[in-house]
């Protein structure tokens, strides 16, 4: 039976598929923080009533980084290099939706193959975090902007938290932490990468990376 | 409730069910104009001036090229014929179609096809560039837009176990959650196909005259007279369909008949009032990006498909 919390999971997904065609940095970025707040309200929703400490993490990991600092800290860094271009995807946007697409009805064949077995996972939270991993790994690879490859990895991210959520609880605290951290520090890095390299070169195309010398 | 009595009691919704499919056509464009002049500040031409339109176009003569063959006269029939069988599977205001097997759905899909086919060949028919360009468009969009069209009545079909139109729509089980969902992700795909196949704002726009960028408009450019008159009654047919068929999906069984007509109506007009609204607020797309907005309704059809099968494992 699908309960309300899954169309939150459903609306997950089609962020998705609007973070492939969208064609500005920026509106990745308006993305990046409506897919935290999602993840809020799915995790609200799976924790047991009684877990404050858990709820202080949770909202910590995913109302204050996913859905504030990350986006403003990566806004910051588009405004300071004047980065406003296109996100310049190697396909044309419209193979972009149609493999998007694909992943995610890859993701949803996973949901509706964990639905018929026997385990306990949560089909819905299960497929779509399978496909907003592999959806990560294909904006990594598509987009030619630096700033992008980050936004490809935090979704990536924000996957691997749904699929903690699919085991029907939440991590242990500390692996949550860990994790936040993490992506924390990996974010931070790539800012400072890109203000260096933004030094050197005008652009901050991946394809220029492999003239980087140390 | 016996079967005779149950029929008497169907004939003058029956009646009313092919006045509204007469009618309500005009009345759609009328007050998607209406919508349109009112946002920017004018007062707009009357409700019925499609139909005006319409009735000055039948008594004018039709001018034919001499380059063109028979195809050229017969499309404009072929299309508004197959849009007139098309309406008899359409639910009306309480859900029930005047004619109504399994699987007809699937006829409606073709039928709109046909429609689509004979203005084609009528288009390219005329041998100018232009048309054939407007054509090969026409054809690619509605190509995209026929598969969504399929997992959309499909996913309906399976969720209530029902196939045909007026008992899927009926039999469809309203109230949950799950079922909001999948009202809406219906919806929302049928929208675009009436978007698209009425060639409105966000995929065409009806008042452009400009060839590079017109998909439907220009092929009509070399009809005239009762031609173009029947191509825009089948056009608005068809966009009544759609408005319907949304409408059905919204619209809860069981419910009085004349609250159900109001429910209904009042559905009709709120889609005519949201496609001049889009009209108002966004311009056309660019046509590099109007695939991937049809797209979209392949994905909320792939999403509703899933949601359905996923809803009966449980």
């Amino acid at each position: 039976m699908i309960k309300l919390v899954d169309v939150v999971i459903i609306l997950f997904g089609i962020s998705l598929l609007n973070v492939t065609v969208s064609g500005r940095l920026e509106v990745s970025l308006k993305i990046l923080s409506l897919q935290g707040f999602l993840l809020f309200v799915a995790a609200v929703a799976s924790l047991p009533a009684a877990d404050l400490l858990g709820l202080i993490v949770v909202a910590v990991e995913t109302l204050v980084f996913k859905t504030a600092v990350i986006p403003w800290y990566l806004r910051k860094v588009i405004r300071e290099n004047g980065l406003y271009r296109e996100s310049e995807p190697r396909i044309s946007n419209f193979y972009s939706l149609v493999a998007g697409s694909a992943l995610f009805l890859f993701g949803l064949i996973a949901a509706y193959w964990a639905a018929g077995s026997l385990s306990p996972i949560r089909p819905l939270h299960f497929g779509v975090s399978i496909s907003t991993i592999l959806v990560g790994i294909f904006i990594i690879l598509n987009r030619k902007q630096l700033i992008s490859h980050i936004v490809g990895y935090i979704i990536l991210e924000n996957g691997i938290f749904l699929l903690s959520l699919a085991a029907a609880s939440v991590l242990p605290i500390v692996v949550e932490l860990g994790i936040a951290l993490d992506i924390f520090v990996g974010v931070f890095i790539f800012g400072l990468l890109v203000k260096q390299i933004r030094s050197v070169f005008q652009e901050q195309h991946v394809d220029r990376l492999t003239e980087l010398k140390g | 409730m016996p079967r005779a009595e149950g029929d008497r009691m169907r004939a003058p919704a029956i009646v009313l069910h092919v006045a509204l499919t007469a009618a309500v056509p005009f009345l759609f464009l009328g007050a998607v104009g209406r919508v349109k002049a009112r946002w920017a500040g004018r007062r707009g031409a009357p409700l019925l001036q499609p139909a005006l339109d319409l009735w000055k176009e039948l008594r004018k003569g039709a001018v034919v090229s001499r380059s063109t063959s028979p195809v050229f006269v017969v499309a404009p029939l072929v299309s508004l014929a197959s849009a007139v069988v098309a309406s008899l599977v359409v639910p009306g205001f309480d859900h029930k179609a005047l004619v109504s097997f399994p699987g007809d759905f699937v006829l409606f899909a073709y039928l709109l096809g046909l429609g689509r086919f004979a203005s084609l060949i009528g288009a390219m028919d005329t041998g100018s560039s232009f048309e054939g360009m407007g054509a090969s468009r026409e054809i690619f969009f509605s190509g995209l837009a026929e598969p969504g069209f399929f997992m959309i009545a499909a996913s309906l079909a399976y969720a209530s176990g029902l196939s045909s139109f007026q008992e899927l729509l009926g039999g469809f089980q309203r109230g949950t959650p799950s079922a909001y969902l999948q009202e809406a992700l219906a919806a929302s795909g049928l929208f675009i196909m009436l978007v698209v196949e009425g060639s409105r704002v966000p995929v065409d726009d009806p008042a452009t005259h400009l060839e590079l960028t017109m998909v439907h408009e220009v092929m009509v450019l070399d009809n005239s007279g009762p031609d173009l008159a029947f191509i825009q009654w089948a056009s608005a047919l068809k966009v009544y369909l759609f408005a319907s068929l949304i409408a059905g999906v919204i619209l809860p069984a069981h419910l009085p008949l004349g609250l159900s007509l109001i429910v209904f109506l009042a559905l009709i007009a709120a889609q005519a009032i949201a496609v001049g609204l889009v009209e108002s607020w966004m311009a056309r797309l660019r046509l590099t990006h109007v695939p991937q907005f049809i797209f979209l309704i392949n994905v909320g059809g792939i999403l509703l498909l899933f949601l359905a099968l996923l809803g009966a494992r449980g």
